[in-house]
């Protein structure tokens, strides 16, 4: 099972292909789904990301972000519509072009686990990311690095199916266990929120909520 | 962040809200307070205790005739026992408010600044939230809602403290590279603004000077048509010239027959 899982470098290779040749949400949705469901999908998760950053963001008082593996970066515009101001990451460069010619927001070709920013955030997450990231020691390196962006009292969201067991699924997916996500944060000074479901169709992820608290 | 946003923040173990801002300004229209909150309207300044529970509001600003000055800030801030808060409103823009006319009094007092937000009315730009503390509180997420859970400060918060100072230093590091590069590009924009004013009126001064060319030369054309001109001309031309001393009745008939058609 272990020599079916996709390497890293196959695993970038992947997805930039896929945002090559998908559509708009498709390449960074649901593959199994059209795009409706997909749009519809994007709308939920949107909905459920503005509630967990906050309603009071406003021009006046933005909102720092950064979106973590933001592949074509629906959320990220979305929400800098919304007032928020949104750095976006990927490893795909196919991805960050399309972002950069959408525009709203800045976006650059960066791993989760080597981004390197001057300055932290008040929100950082990663819709359906960190559960494609199949090595262990990669995944730890990239939820620690994220981490590391985060300020004090700012909100880490990362997505998960917030279950008590770990779980494969395919040669491209792996989702951890909320006590492993728990282990490896407490640690780093972030007490776990709650886990909030998308609750759309079959799909069981949802976000994982994590608060900096030293 | 309006400002039934920012109040409805703290509104959690508030059982009155003391507003003693001066001025006319109607902060209670803004609050939208529900009845388990008392209001109460102060003109002046009281010297009472203002106790945990109880939210005391404030405006500070320039105009002395409106708004609080540093020394009503230092004596409401004195007046706050431990849990008791304040809001300061300021009438500064947020890039404008002169915060450090007031650090010296609120840490004197024992107050930690617990927030600070914009504000969005046209008299009320920003706002600070104090508490009278004994002990230092953990800081409220950038839209003041994220709080860190009390229970993570119980080991006496030296992990917070540390990560406050940390953060502190660094972040501070950051603005003041930011603020450095922004006054170089402030430098560079007015030296280009000087420079394009300097342009604007060398181009002005040309467009000034070809109108004068153009005029002066249409004059000096009006000038060498006269009759007169070509008079002159011709009898210094004939004081020079025998030569053209005998053509001289002809040319002064010539002149004659044109005069006026110049």
């Amino acid at each position: 099972m272990e020599s079916q899982q996709l390497s890293r470098e196959e695993a970038i290779q992947y997805w930039d292909d896929r945002h090559r040749q998908e559509g708009d949400l498709r390449s960074g949705g649901h593959i199994g789904w059209d795009a409706p469901a997909n749009e519809a999908f994007y709308v939920r998760r949107s909905a459920l990301l503005l509630r967990l950053i906050g309603d009071r963001v406003g021009a006046s008082d933005p909102v720092f972000a950064l979106d973590a593996g933001c592949g074509k970066g629906e959320f990220a515009r979305v929400l800098t519509r919304c007032g928020v101001i949104v750095d976006g990451i990927d490893a795909s460069p196919e991805a960050i072009d399309f972002c950069r010619r959408q525009g709203g927001g800045r976006f650059e070709v960066a791993t989760l686990a080597d981004f390197l920013n001057p300055f932290l955030y008040d929100v950082v997450y990663s819709i359906d990311v960190l559960f494609h990231i199949l090595d262990d020691e990669d995944w730890s390196r990239s939820l620690v690095n994220l981490a590391s962006l985060v300020r004090l009292a700012g909100k880490l969201l990362v997505a998960d199916e917030g279950a008590e067991t770990r779980r494969m699924a395919g040669n491209y997916i792996v989702h951890r266990s909320t006590a492993e996500y728990i282990d490896r944060l407490a640690p780093l000074g972030f007490a776990f929120e709650a886990f909030t479901p998308y609750d759309f169709r079959e799909n069981a992820v949802g976000l994982l909520s994590f608060v900096r608290t030293h | 962040m309006r400002i039934l946003d920012l109040v409805r923040l703290y509104l959690d173990g508030t059982q009155r809200i003391l507003d003693e801002a001066p001025g006319s300004v109607d902060i209670r229209r803004y609050l939208l307070l529900s009845d388990d909150v008392a209001y109460e309207r102060a003109d002046r300044p009281s010297t009472g205790p203002i106790p945990a529970g109880t939210l005391a509001l404030t405006i500070v600003g320039p105009d002395p005739t409106k708004h609080a000055d540093e020394s009503a800030v230092a004596a409401l801030a004195g007046r706050l026992e431990v849990g008791g808060r304040a809001i300061l409103f300021f009438a500064w823009a947020p890039d404008e408010v002169p915060y450090h006319r007031f650090l010296d009094v609120l840490t004197a007092r024992g107050c930690q600044v617990v927030q600070v937000a914009s504000i969005d009315t046209e008299t009320l730009r920003a706002a600070a939230v104090l508490e009278r503390v004994d002990d230092i509180i953990a800081p409220r997420g950038a839209l003041g809602d994220v709080t860190i859970p009390p229970s993570s400060t119980k080991d006496g918060g030296v992990a917070l403290r540390l990560r406050l100072a940390n953060e502190y230093a660094f972040s501070e590091f950051s603005s003041r590279t930011l603020r450095a590069a922004l006054r170089v590009r402030s430098d560079v924009t007015t030296a280009r603004d000087d420079n394009l004013a300097f342009r604007t009126k060398l181009a002005e001064d040309i467009k000034q000077r070809d109108a004068r060319i153009t005029q002066l030369k249409a004059r000096v054309a009006r000038v060498e048509g006269s009759t007169s001109f070509n008079l002159g001309l011709t009898l210094i031309r004939a004081a020079r010239s025998p030569k053209a001393l005998l053509l001289l009745p002809r040319d002064l008939f010539g002149l004659w027959r044109g005069r006026g058609q110049a």
